[in-house]
């Protein structure tokens, strides 16, 4: 029988790579609240919360249940953690995904707006409750947002991460601070994205960092397309060696996060022309993959992912 | 050298030799921060009237309400420091009430006549509208208070248990009586928080950068703010040439906490570099400790103090305070010894500690996030739930009256004051009410700019304890605000505009948003109608159609993600 749910989901959305996240839609869509504090009471202690929180933050309307929410629970860190990111995504929104040098002014003052109440929020989430990870998390972005620098971008890495085993999300999120893009420098990502490798367990995603890290540097030094950086046998063969230490290890288990780790690999192997390194991911993603970083290549991320996997397949 | 202890009637008393004038002073364990908001200034009023009747006598006197202590103090001969403290003991058994309006005149004038400290605002910042935040508001008690509040006043502070006396000179005169009531000695207040993390900072329309930082009272701590003090002004001055004022202090109001106090000043267009050196200064300190030679030079400062020559009969003010906070009067030998054996590193942890519980204050428009501090709450965590009254004056602006307290909701973040959390309701006879919250935070309710603010007010006054309400006299006509129906219903229309907006957002903020809808109602309508053709004529050829349309659906759903 055809399964007309999955017929209608989107590749990018996260409930068809994690079905447990159902519930928590529903939940916020119906505004539950109890329901919601129960989903996250569920998750494993000192698991990566971040994808869960940023997969409510992309709820339409989301804010307002959010905001009444905060009202009522005074003390919930975790209705602070929530409503903070949702403001981040309509911040974010505000600006568009254009470059910086294409945002107008009225943007800006709207994009800074509501990143100024993010921060505020959600400093309230860390004053509740010290050892909120995703709250940490979420200040990443405002950190970056609101030009705090990348020494305080690396505080709050350091206040997430002591609350969270493997940190994925958070160091997605620092890794685009620490880009040339952002404050950072190339020297700084690499070493961060291999320090991320180091510090995990074997088979966990934050292998993926090291891709994320070279398809920055790709689109960086971008002049003649990705291919002349990614397709070095020395990125290639750090690629492979992060992959084969994260998620092809016999010990990786898919966590929430686990597409765009996948995705970021796929990415960073088809644009070097790495087809048969590529395909274990494209393997693993199925139909699942994130617009990040199909939307920095192409208009429409998935078709771009789609013509990719393709291409793969042969 | 030493202090001696010794009793005069039932109160502690130390003494210390002195040449010339005797000196003395009758210290209370009572202070501001053990006021209440209503109340403040309470203490103030007992003080002036304990001095009124010693005021006209040809010697030097003084009366001094501090956050914790009050103190009367005296120099002259011995007979007159005998008549003076036995003079202020018996005021305060028995207050000269039919002063009391012309003291209120006096306090009211000499409020008008002294300026804003540096400090209050850290300490408003800090301590919110309680404790020693007090401070920083002016003694709205002191219209209002009664004579039997006073005298219950004076009867529960200003007794024998809660004082302490120092003298220096010859010797401890004869003749002391010092007849007080009897009573308790009174703890050290709580120190209320308003700061939920350190370190924090605020900013304030101020040209200068302040620190406050609470620390364990030692000797290191002290060094600390010799340390900050001298790199404050080498790195700022000196080498920087960006401050004038470059400074830090050390004071404890008693017992165990003491607390460094560093100001920096900047002309406008260097106030930049100003924070940004400050800090670098206070989180060097906490980094790594100072060199050997500096913290030579430290040391030898600190002992040249303890040498000075009559530094007992110096320090017998500070020491009475301590007699009364627990905390120990120590014979200059001991400090010395503490000195002696502090290190290097030990200073740097005071300035760790420093650093960890540190409030700054900023000029307006500095953020402080990209060096660690936290900016300190100047909203409310939440909005309580209730009645909303729309504002007249901005259409992102309501007023919320709900079972427990009130709101305001602004577009940067909701201002809460709960009943329970209330530290004083001000209230002009023309109706508006001004909430202050324990957190310092508060909600102005100004009748004219609220829809329906009678009632508004009319539930606050219903709520509010009356023991919280300060009166304050009508104001001139011109600062009342003025309800103004053009701008009522400008406000009303953006109102409107702001909700169509809201309304029409997911279709204007999506790429194609139009477009998109069009295309589905186009495919929804193409599916139904082929349907209904297709049964009609019976013709399979239309029917399919409909399974063109319907197919054209859900390849759209599954690549934009919705309808």
């Amino acid at each position: 029988m055809i399964n007309l749910g999955g017929l209608l989901t989107r590749a990018t959305d996260p409930v068809l790579h994690d079905p447990g996240l159902a519930p928590l839609r529903q939940a916020v869509r119906g505004g539950d609240w109890p329901a919601v504090a129960a989903y996250f009471a569920g998750l494993p202690a000192r698991a990566d919360q971040g994808p869960a929180v940023a997969f409510v933050a992309a709820q339409r309307a989301s804010e307002n249940f959010l905001q009444r929410t905060v009202d009522t629970e005074r003390d919930s860190s975790l209705a602070r953690t929530l409503l903070g990111a949702r403001l981040i995504t309509l911040a974010w929104r505000a600006r568009s995904s254009y470059g910086a040098q294409h945002v107008s002014r009225a943007q800006w003052q709207l994009f800074h707006e509501r990143l100024c109440e993010a921060e505020r929020v959600l400093a309230d989430a860390t004053a509740l409750d010290r050892g909120n990870a995703a709250a940490w998390t979420m200040r990443l972005t405002t950190a970056r947002g609101l030009n705090f620098g990348i020494d305080e971008g690396r505080r709050r890495y350091g206040l997430a991460a002591e609350h969270c085993d493997v940190p994925y999300h958070a160091q997605e999120l620092l890794l685009q601070h620490l880009c040339p893009k952002w404050d950072g420098t190339l020297e700084d990502l690499h070493a961060f994205a291999r320090q991320c490798l180091a510090d995990s367990p074997a088979g966990s995603l934050s292998g993926a960092a090291v891709a994320i890290a070279h398809i920055e540097h790709a689109f960086h030094t971008a002049q003649g397309g990705l291919y002349p950086y990614l397709a070095q046998d020395r990125v290639r063969q750090e690629l492979r060696d992060a992959a084969q230490a994260s998620v092809l290890h016999p010990d990786y288990r898919p966590a929430p996060g686990w597409v765009a780790a996948h995705t970021a690999f796929a990415f960073a192997f088809y644009q070097g022309g790495g087809l048969a390194d590529a395909a274990p991911h494209f393997a693993a993603l199925g139909r699942c993959t994130t617009a990040y970083p199909w939307q920095m290549w192409s208009a429409d991320p998935v078709k771009a992912f789609r013509t990719a996997r393709r291409a793969v397949k042969g | 050298m030493t202090i001696h202890t010794t009793q005069v009637g039932q109160i502690p008393a130390l003494f210390a030799p002195r040449t010339g004038p005797t000196r003395a002073g009758l210290v209370f364990r009572v202070g501001r921060a053990d006021e209440t908001l209503p109340t403040a200034g309470i203490t103030h009023l007992v003080e002036h009237l304990a001095l009124h009747r010693q005021g006209l006598a040809d010697y030097h006197f003084n009366g001094g309400t501090g956050l914790t202590a009050t103190m009367f103090s005296m120099e002259g001969t011995p007979g007159d420091v005998v008549r003076f403290l036995n003079g202020v003991c018996a005021s305060l058994r028995d207050l000269p009430l039919d002063r009391l309006d012309i003291e209120r005149k006096i306090l009211e004038t000499e409020a008008a006549g002294r300026g804003q400290s540096l400090s209050e605002p850290l300490l408003l910042w800090r301590h919110g509208a309680r404790g020693a935040g007090l401070a920083a508001y002016p003694e709205w008690g002191v219209p209002a208070l009664t004579g039997e509040q006073l005298s219950v006043w004076a009867a529960t502070w200003f007794t024998s248990g809660n004082a302490a006396l120092w003298i220096s000179g010859d010797g401890v005169p004869e003749g002391l009586e010092l007849d007080l009531p009897d009573g308790p000695r009174q703890p050290l207040p709580a120190e209320p928080s308003a700061l939920p993390v350190t370190p924090a900072y605020f900013t304030g329309p101020t040209r200068v950068v302040a620190m406050d930082a609470r620390l364990r009272r030692s000797t290191a701590a002290s060094l600390y703010a010799r340390a900050l003090d001298r790199a404050l002004f080498r790195e700022l001055r000196q080498e920087g040439g960006l401050s004038y004022t470059a400074a830090a202090t050390y004071d404890t109001g008693g017992g165990t906490q003491a607390t460094v106090t560093a100001v920096v000043d900047g002309l406008p267009d260097r106030q930049h570099e100003v924070i940004e050196g400050f800090v670098r200064v206070v989180k060097e300190l906490a980094a790594q400790p100072v060199s050997e030679a500096e913290f030579a030079s430290l040391r030898t400062m600190a002992e040249e103090v303890l040498r000075h020559a009559e530094l007992d009969a110096k320090r017998l003010p500070q020491s009475a305070i301590d007699l009364l906070t627990d905390a120990p009067v120590e014979p200059v030998e001991a400090l010395a010894e503490q000195l002696a054996k502090v290190t290097a590193e030990d200073v740097r942890d005071e300035a760790a500690t420093a650093l960890d519980t540190a409030l700054v204050m900023a000029p307006e428009g500095h953020a402080l996030e990209r060096h660690g501090f936290e900016q300190a709450p100047n909203r409310s965590r939440f909005a309580v739930t209730g009645k909303r009254h729309r504002s007249h004056d901005s259409h992102r602006t309501a007023l919320v009256i709900g079972p427990d307290g009130a709101s305001l909701t602004t577009p940067n973040g909701p201002v809460t004051v709960l009943y329970e959390a209330t530290s004083a309701v001000v209230a002009w006879p023309d109706g508006a009410r001004h909430l202050i919250g324990h957190d310092a935070v508060s909600v102005r309710i100004e009748p004219a700019l609220y829809a329906d603010s009678r009632r508004a007010l009319a539930a606050i006054d219903a709520a509010v304890d009356p023991a919280l309400v300060v009166h304050l006299p009508a104001r001139d006509p011109a600062d009342v605000p003025k309800r103004s129906w053009l701008r009522a219903a400008r406000t009303r229309l953006r109102w409107v505009r702001q909700r169509v907006q809201a309304a029409m957002h997911p279709l204007a903020a999506r790429r194609n948003g139009y477009t998109s809808l069009l295309l589905t109602v186009v495919f929804v309508t193409g599916l139904v109608a082929a349907l209904i053709a297709g049964v009609v004529t019976s013709n399979a050829r239309v029917g399919s159609l409909a399974f063109w349309c319907a197919l054209a659906l859900v390849w759209r759903r599954r690549n934009l993600g919705h309808w």
